[in-house]
């Protein structure tokens, strides 16, 4: 994910790529949290967050780092 | 963004419950930082030039807004510099939290998360003080990460 360019980066964002995404992994996420009383996630579902964490944060770098002309 | 902010309202809520896995806490408080600091990065881009096209490197500051709040080019870039050191230690504190579990040490790039975050708050406070939507999206994304850091024992 660190290596995304700028124009892959607003990509996703500007497509709704990235929450597309997101929604794919965190739907089951939210689903059983809800369905769950808001129960305790499992391993797997706390990583699936992680993992979008750090895309959104990657993604969000590109453009950063684009607009202070690197 | 809509998605994002129906995730965050779910993952506040449910972080909320006090019977919750102090991983899964620092996780959902997190996430809260890192949609509050999007949302900040975004809100700082349109105050910059609102008109621009957002999927270009926006270098000019330009509009009422910009000027009224003395948004420079040089303050652009420079909030720009730490926007991106600020996703680069979210997404390595992300990473860290994903392998770290309940007992283990603190991982150390929680605490440089949070201070990033809080240099690139101290800039804004000093460089634009009159941006109050984004000083209050900062200090959100700021408030989390210090949640984080203190459920995982961050000192």
């Amino acid at each position: 994910m660190n290596n995304l360019t700028l124009a892959q980066a607003m990509a996703w964002v500007q497509a709704g790529q990235l929450l597309v995404a997101a929604g794919v992994a965190t739907a089951k996420t939210i689903r059983a949290w809800i369905t769950g009383n808001h129960g305790e996630l499992s391993e797997a579902q706390l990583d699936e967050i992680c993992d979008l964490i750090a895309a959104g944060a990657a993604a969000h770098k590109a453009i950063a780092d684009g607009d202070a002309g690197r | 963004m809509k998605v994002s902010g129906i995730v965050l309202t779910l993952a506040l809520f449910s972080g909320a419950c006090a019977s919750l896995p102090a991983k899964q806490k620092a996780v959902v408080s997190l996430q809260a930082s890192e949609l509050a600091l999007e949302g900040a990065h975004e809100t700082e881009r349109n105050l910059c030039s609102p008109t621009a096209d957002k999927t270009q490197p926006i270098t000019h500051c330009e509009g009422v807004t910009a000027a009224t709040l003395q948004l420079t080019d040089a303050r652009h870039q420079q909030l720009a510099t730490l926007f991106s050191r600020a996703f680069e230690a979210e997404g390595k504190a992300a990473q860290a939290l994903k392998a770290w579990q309940a007992g283990e040490p603190a991982p150390a790039s929680l605490a440089e998360y949070r201070k990033v975050i809080q240099d690139t708050l101290d800039a804004v406070l000093a460089g634009l003080p009159n941006a109050a939507t984004l000083i209050a999206k900062i200090k959100a994304a700021v408030d989390s990460a210090a949640q984080t850091a203190a459920l995982v024992g961050v000192k």
